[in-house]
């Protein structure tokens, strides 16, 4: 009975993961950029929309995942030019740019279908994917059986390393992010560079978003929608990481581990469901008043 | 000229007037709805018994309003159409309105108040004058189901396993739910088998999907081949994850067998749109006794099971169908207690 569980956990910690790591991923680049972009939340819910809005015309995943990624970089895009050229404050635009994306949605889905919440009978789902041996191996079981997104986002987290600390667009984007006048000085383009991050956070948002509403051919929206609140978390996933993508991907799978947990208390203890529900989110707020602490110690001089 | 003008005011001022009388004669009633009518089959019969019963007496259709997801605007919409003293009947649902339905009804004593499937004991003891509150008895629910998930989890179904373990899972924690349905359900399970376990999960969202697909997960784990899902949205996740693990689920209020026939066995029942209606129809002719409370359940034929769902007559073993009308009839005749003794 143990060992069916730790496979549980760790299969729900990985899940749990996978929105969240991308989303971090997303808002990392536009933080580097100068350009720190909060609207993380309706990104993921556009694209989540629009993923399976598009599969239920077309039946087919793939264009659905690019609809999803295209209209998060689409919102994505109209936030970077909205605060470029008309020089808006970049956090009010976000904060609009969360409500238009939970209003459209709602406005969409019931328009198209008479409802905000959309069931979608009979369109084609993501498949898991069973990895051969380890799904056999037991507690290394709770590694196979994912959806190609959940893997692709491990992947793409060390890329995303692999890109920041290791290329001559990674330098010139950290640059940016230290200080602006010496990327000028340098010859470094940061209007192309805060265009390149968007498109980069549009991507990102737009497949977390997928892998939220395309597994199960479901849409939810209204003013939580089934982003729920993953976007926000997504922003302390980054403190927490402290900019570097393969601490981003610890931190989320942290908060995946959080969230596992609680699931496990609840079927396993007599503890109480809302305390529990909390922990994921309370684990967070520890982890980052824990790190902020030890920032403010060590520039004070404190050696910890 | 002077005199033409007058008199065509006062033709299309009569003539607004006598419509307005012979249009709007009898009754007209406003209908609440705190949540969202699109993804809610409960609220869309509601509303299709609502208009049932206008339709039978003759009357303008109801209006509807929509409260949404703000559901702190919940009470201020119904205050706002008390406000407009155009509707005689004000309807509105759920636990959730007992409170504002109580107030509201309080503020305006002249205009008339239902509510339907919500217990108004929750919020008040002395049931104002001009408010009607009907009840469903939660407890047949829970314990129809129970006894199914029960029967189920003991049958020789090819995803049965042996673990006595039967599952709930709800989007949020609500004191009905908790105090009645869970106990009932729990009852119901153990009336089959005294060594049933219910092992329950609260998801904390009515929308996020994924989230109901994991803790799915983690019941199928610990043994759990059978879960009841309590509305929200969110619980479809875990139909996908019952699908995957190859598991079984129990419907609530609506039927949803259609959605995975071969995952979703069965699903207790609400006639919640007959309900309505007769509500309607009694209060539409003075018969509807304002200011108190009545109670139904499986006695009435307001809750029932999925008996006659195609899918579920193929796929349920015979002997667990009999089984079910078998509880149900006995539940009927008041021979169960649900919640036991």
């Amino acid at each position: 009975m143990i060992i069916p569980l730790i496979d549980s956990v760790i299969y729900t910690m990985l899940a749990a993961t996978t929105p969240v790591v991308l989303a971090a991923l997303g808002v990392m680049f536009t933080n580097f950029s100068g350009m720190f972009n909060i609207a993380l939340e309706g990104m993921m819910l556009v694209s989540a929309f629009f993923s399976v809005f598009v599969v239920d015309i077309t039946s087919n995943l793939w264009l659905g995942m690019i609809a999803g990624i295209g209209a998060a970089t689409i919102l994505g895009l109209s936030i970077f030019f909205i605060c470029h050229y008309f020089h808006a404050e970049i956090f009010i635009v976000g904060m609009g740019a969360n409500l238009i994306a939970t209003g459209l949605t709602t406005f969409m889905a019931v328009q198209l279908k008479g409802s905000s919440s959309l069931i979608f009978e009979n369109v084609p789902k993501l498949r898991r994917i069973a990895i051969p041996i380890i799904e056999n191996i037991p507690i290394l079981r709770g590694l196979s059986g994912h959806y190609v997104i959940d893997y692709l986002a491990i992947a793409i987290s060390v890329i995303c390393y692999i890109l920041v600390f290791y290329t001559p667009y990674g330098y010139h984007l950290r640059t940016i992010g230290k200080d602006e006048w010496v990327a000028k000085t340098l010859g470094i383009s940061i209007t192309k560079h805060q265009f390149i991050s968007y498109l980069w956070c549009g991507f990102l948002c737009g497949l977390g978003g997928a892998v939220l509403s395309l597994p199960v051919g479901v849409f939810l929206g209204g003013p939580v929608g089934m982003a729920n609140g993953r976007g926000w978390l997504a922003i302390a996933v980054l403190c927490l990481g402290q900019e570097n993508p393969l601490n981003i991907l610890a931190a989320a799978l942290f908060i995946g581990a959080t969230s596992a947990l609680s699931d496990l208390l609840q079927v396993t203890t007599s503890l109480s469901p809302r305390l529990l529900m909390a922990l994921p989110f309370a684990a967070a707020l520890i982890a980052i008043v824990f790190y902020m602490a030890k920032e403010h110690k060590t520039s004070l001089g404190i050696k910890i | 000229m002077k005199s033409k003008i007058i008199i065509t005011f006062i033709g299309v001022f009569l003539g607004v007037t006598i419509f307005t009388l012979v249009g709007f004669a009898g009754p007209s009633t406003a209908i609440l709805i705190p949540g969202t009518i699109g993804d809610n089959p409960l609220f869309q019969e509601d509303i299709k018994g609502a208009k049932e019963a206008a339709e039978i007496a003759g009357l303008k259709e109801p209006k509807v309003v929509e409260g949404g997801d703000d559901y702190a605007s919940y009470e201020k919409k119904l205050i706002s159409l008390a406000a407009t003293n155009q509707y005689d009947i004000l309807v509105t649902f759920t636990d959730s309105m007992a409170d504002s339905i109580v107030k509201v009804a309080n503020m305006f004593p002249e205009q008339k108040f239902i509510l339907v499937y919500g217990d108004i004991h929750l919020a008040t003891e002395e049931i104002p004058p001009n408010l009607f509150s009907s009840k469903f008895r939660s407890e047949d629910q829970g314990y129809l189901a129970g006894y199914f998930a029960g029967l189920v989890t003991k049958s020789n179904l090819p995803n049965a396993n042996e673990e006595l373990k039967i599952g709930i899972m709800m989007p949020d924690i609500y004191p009905a739910w908790n105090d009645i349905l869970i106990p009932a359900y729990e009852h119901g399970a153990k009336a089959v088998d005294p060594n049933i376990e219910v092992i329950q999960s609260v998801l904390g969202s009515w929308v996020d999907v994924s989230k109901g697909a994991q803790a799915a997960k983690m019941q199928f784990a610990q043994g759990v081949d059978i879960i009841l899902l309590l509305t929200g949205s969110a619980c479809m996740g875990a139909v996908d994850e019952a699908k995957v693990e190859g598991k079984y689920i129990i419907g609530f209020n609506t039927n949803i067998i259609h959605l995975e026939p071969d995952v979703i066995l069965g699903c207790v029942l609400i006639n919640n749109r007959e309900e309505v209606k007769n509500i309607l129809l009694r209060a539409y002719k003075n018969t509807l006794p304002f200011g108190t409370e009545e109670v139904v359940g499986a006695k009435e034929g307001v809750v029932s099971f999925t008996f006659d769902d195609p899918n579920y007559k193929q796929r349920v073993p015979e002997e667990i169908q009999i089984a079910m009308l078998e509880c149900y009839k006995r539940l009927q005749n008041g021979e169960i207690n649900p919640l036991g003794d």
